[in-house]
């Protein structure tokens, strides 16, 4: 064998072992590629369940969020309900105290006029019921005479002299007395106004038994009263015609039996 | 803590008792029909707080509310004036003696106690 052919040998030789080395690196990159592969699909694979579940997830949210939108609407309308509710009771309550305030002042007005049969104090007790409860310091207060007038008994701010007696059937007050009806300012009158009642706000007849035994004349309101009456006040005066009308009879009965019994002493 | 105790003081027993009937639920209440009798009833029951009339015999609740502001018993106590004439002059006047407040005749149950009851929890 010569050199040429050991040569040759040991160049094949050479590339035989470089061949080996390459297929094996390329054996190894395949492998190592295969892994790769395997590695990614796994993620792509656990990312896809991922995904599922997220999906999934995101599929409850937002059943749970429409479920919880459907309570928010439900909660939203109890509470407008319950708002309204509550606007009711306040309402209610407000009138609840409304109507206590008013009883309070028909009960005080009554007790006052039926705690005392003095004629002094129950003038009094009459004077403070215009003045307190209905608000006026302007009025007066008239019995019916023997003469079939109206004469003045009590006052407050008016000038006595012009308003001591009125005839029945005259005026405004005259009028309401000839009637038996209530008059308030504006309201219908069967008499025409005289010129001193320019200012007459309510004339309200003394009744017992349909019969008129006196009058309580009233002219301006206190100004804080804004020149209104209230339900309050029309309350009031239905009680003063009635039970002011029963005081002043059961004085005047008083003073006859005490005079009788005198008499017979 | 006991109840709050309110002077009421005014020559008017409709409004007297008006103003018991709204209030004595509530309050332990001491009566006063006259500004003298009022400054007697002050010194000895020291109030929380009182409802003073203006308008008064002997001496009306503008004297009455400066002479209880220069007591020792009252001279911190919110006085409530009560009056017929709510116009501005007359609460210049009140406001000039010493008066924490006004309220006008004739008052609503709830406008007198709600009055009442911001002096009394201030």
């Amino acid at each position: 064998m010569g050199s040429e052919d050991r040569d040759h040998g040991a160049y094949v030789q050479k590339v035989r072992e470089s061949t080996r080395q390459y297929i094996q690196e390329l054996l190894d990159e395949n492998t190592r590629l295969r892994r790769l592969t395997a590695s990614q699909e796994s993620g792509n694979q656990r990312l896809q369940d991922e995904s599922a579940s997220q999906q999934e997830r995101i599929e409850r949210l937002r059943t749970e969020l429409a479920h919880f939108k459907t309570n928010q609407a439900q909660l939203q309308e109890q509470m407008a309900e319950i708002e309204a509710a509550n606007q009711r009771y306040s309402t209610q309550y407000l009138e609840v105290e409304q109507r206590n305030n008013d009883l309070a002042n028909l009960y005080v007005a009554s007790y006052r006029l039926h705690g005392t049969l003095d004629r002094e104090q129950i003038l009094t007790a009459i004077q403070e019921i215009v003045i307190n409860l209905i608000g006026s310091e302007e009025f007066g207060i008239y019995e019916v005479d023997q003469h079939e007038t109206l004469s003045l008994i009590s006052s407050f701010g008016l000038d006595k002299e012009a308003f001591r007696s009125i005839s029945i059937g005259e005026g405004l007050i005259g009028g309401s007395a000839q009637s038996g009806k209530l008059y308030v300012a504006n309201g219908k009158s069967p008499t025409e106004a005289l010129p001193s009642e320019g200012h007459v706000t309510a004339c309200i007849p003394l009744k017992l038994d349909h019969q008129v035994i006196g009058l309580i004349v009233v002219f301006r309101l206190l100004s804080q009263k804004g020149g209104r009456l209230e339900s309050l006040d029309r309350e009031l005066f239905d009680l003063l015609a009635t039970q002011a009308a029963t005081a002043l009879y059961c004085l005047n009965l008083d003073a006859q039996l005490k005079q009788r019994t005198e008499t017979n002493a | 803590m006991g109840q709050a105790k309110i002077l009421l003081v005014d020559d008017s027993k409709t409004t007297l008792f008006m103003e018991e009937m709204i209030l004595k639920a509530d309050y332990a209440l001491v009566r006063a029909s006259d500004g003298e009798e009022a400054l007697v009833v002050a010194a000895a029951e020291r109030p929380d707080l009182v409802l003073l009339d203006v308008v008064m015999p002997k001496m009306d609740g503008f004297e009455v509310c400066r002479r209880l502001r220069d007591s020792e018993a009252c001279k911190e106590t919110p006085i409530i004036m009560v009056t017929t004439r709510g116009e501005a002059e007359n609460m210049e006047k009140g406001y000039a003696n010493g008066c924490s407040d006004y309220i006008a005749k004739p008052f609503k149950s709830l406008e007198l106690l709600t009055k009442v009851k911001n002096y009394l929890e201030q």
